[in-house]
């Protein structure tokens, strides 16, 4: 029973989640595992669902748990020396999903990528995705003001990159910085 | 922000997704979910609740059986004063404790009751002199007139060697103020006794035992002392958690209210016992501190495991069982 409502809930919501992770993590089969991987941790924790939220909210709020869990990890890896040795500088390829989308897009992705990840969360939620102040402060666990001052300081960082950007290509950019 | 930046952010989340990958990872997700067991993670926290509940009281109920030596010594309860009186017998040993209660007999087993007080007297011969000398002068009477304002009250229980073997015998003492007037109750025999002049004055010695006022600034700042000890090993526990930091000390309302009601309504029960009784029974003083953690200990494992907040109330708990137990050693 609960099976079937959680491939429901997959079929309706997992291209969101997926593309949240993405954005976040920026490899698509990262992104893959980790949204199988909230349905799952939603599946096994479903008991704990009180339905104070919408369930797609704590969907979101479990990926974005399993994408902290992700970083961290990734940042113990780093301090085991032999792990180090061996594992590839992060060099954060633009992936070629993105880089179809024509040299404007690319670089506006690398932009964002280059934000720290409170702001991308804030930009990805706010201006991408398109809720609402109040649900993107449920789903991260800040107060809606800070959720106001993340975006808003999220958009200058990102105008500040572009802007360098449009300083080195001087092609492309010009509009966002107007 | 330009809407051409707006546009192109929306461009950027419209990321196509790989029908492949995806649909390959619904069938694992769907092949996991079936191999998933049934959830159990609210259920195993009832059995092992239980279980713990049960052996802590199977351990304080075995604490309060009563030993093979008791069994030994054969005590055998005698039901009047005049007993001990015309057996000239061999005083061995007296309990002493203060109480307010007329019905309560307080003077029991000092290892199973926090404010009894073994009486040892060593080489002063005056104070089993002074019992023997009242319970001789001793005169029945149908029932005395006393108030709880002005008397104080002492449980005396006087184990005594005659005709080769120990009997024991539970006297209530009650002490009338600004008069040389004791009045006694034989509580095995519901007996009032009237002692006068002299032999009410020596009695007076067995007034000044007070284990109430003894105990209650030894409760109070040795229970300082845990709460600050508490404190202390909290904060290590914190610094090693920082989760710990950002947490909220109750879910919500119900287990904030719930908590500290429980908590209030255990002091209030330890010290209206100490106050109205004048002992506290170990075995009841290791039980309530036990219900005063359970509730928040399964709050804690049942909403957020993860929050490590049961660490705290753990080390809450052993500390304060500790407090109990040097308590129980030290009075």
């Amino acid at each position: 029973m609960r099976q079937r409502l959680f491939e429901q809930y997959y079929e309706q919501y997992s291209d969101a989640i997926y593309k949240y992770i993405f954005l976040l993590v920026g490899h698509k089969e990262t992104a893959e595992d980790l949204t199988q991987e909230t349905f799952y941790r939603g599946f096994k924790h479903y008991a704990k669902f009180q339905e104070q939220a919408q369930i797609q909210t704590w969907l979101r709020k479990i990926a974005r748990n399993i994408v902290y869990d992700y970083y961290r990890r990734k940042r113990i890896i780093r301090f085991i020396p032999f792990v180090a040795q061996y594992e590839p500088p992060d060099m954060s390829p633009i992936p070629s999903e993105i880089v179809e989308k024509g040299e404007k897009i690319a670089s506006l992705y690398k932009a964002l990528s280059q934000l720290k990840l409170e702001y991308r969360e804030a930009l990805i939620l706010r201006k991408m995705e398109g809720l609402s102040i109040k649900e993107t402060a449920q789903i991260l666990g800040w107060s809606e003001a800070k959720v106001k001052n993340n975006t808003a300081r999220a958009i200058q960082a990102l105008k500040k990159i572009v802007g360098k950007e449009v300083m080195l290509d001087d092609e492309g950019f010009r509009a966002f910085t107007k | 922000m330009t809407k051409d930046l707006e546009h192109s952010l929306s461009e950027v989340y419209d990321v196509k997704r790989d029908p492949e990958l995806k649909r390959a990872s619904k069938e694992q997700l769907s092949k996991r979910m079936s191999q998933a067991k049934k959830l159990k993670s609210r259920a195993k926290w009832h059995p092992l609740f239980a279980v713990i509940t049960l052996c802590t009281m199977l351990f304080f109920l075995i604490l309060t059986l009563p030993t093979g030596d008791n069994d030994e010594k054969a005590i055998h309860t005698s039901a009047t004063v005049s007993v001990l009186v015309d057996e000239r017998p061999w005083i061995q040993n007296v309990l002493v404790a203060e109480t307010r209660s007329e019905h309560y007999f307080a003077a029991r087993n000092p290892s199973l009751y926090i404010g009894v007080l073994d009486f040892d007297w060593g080489s002063d011969l005056d104070w089993p002199k002074s019992l023997e000398i009242a319970m001789q002068e001793a005169r029945p009477v149908s029932r005395a007139k006393w108030n709880h304002e002005q008397t104080d009250i002492r449980d005396i229980k006087i184990e005594y060697y005659a005709k080769n073997q120990i009997n024991e015998l539970r006297l209530k003492v009650f002490y009338i103020d600004q008069t040389n007037l004791v009045y006694m109750k034989g509580m095995d025999s519901g007996q009032w006794y009237e002692v006068r002049g002299e032999s009410a004055e020596n009695l007076q010695m067995y007034r000044a035992i007070r284990t109430v006022d003894d105990i209650v600034p030894i409760l109070f700042f040795l229970g300082m002392g845990s709460m600050m000890l508490a404190y202390l090993i909290g904060l290590l526990i914190r610094d090693k958690n920082p989760i710990l930091k950002r947490t909220k000390r109750f879910i919500n309302n119900r287990h904030k209210v719930i908590t500290l009601s429980v908590r209030f309504l255990v002091i209030g029960i330890v010290l209206s016992n100490l106050y109205l009784l004048g002992v506290v029974n170990i075995t009841v003083a290791f039980l309530l501190v036990t219900i005063m953690f359970m509730y928040p200990l399964y709050m804690e494992l049942r909403y957020r495991k993860e929050m490590k907040c049961h660490y705290i109330v753990i080390t809450q708990y052993i500390i304060a069982c500790l407090y109990v137990a040097v308590i129980c050693l030290l009075i």
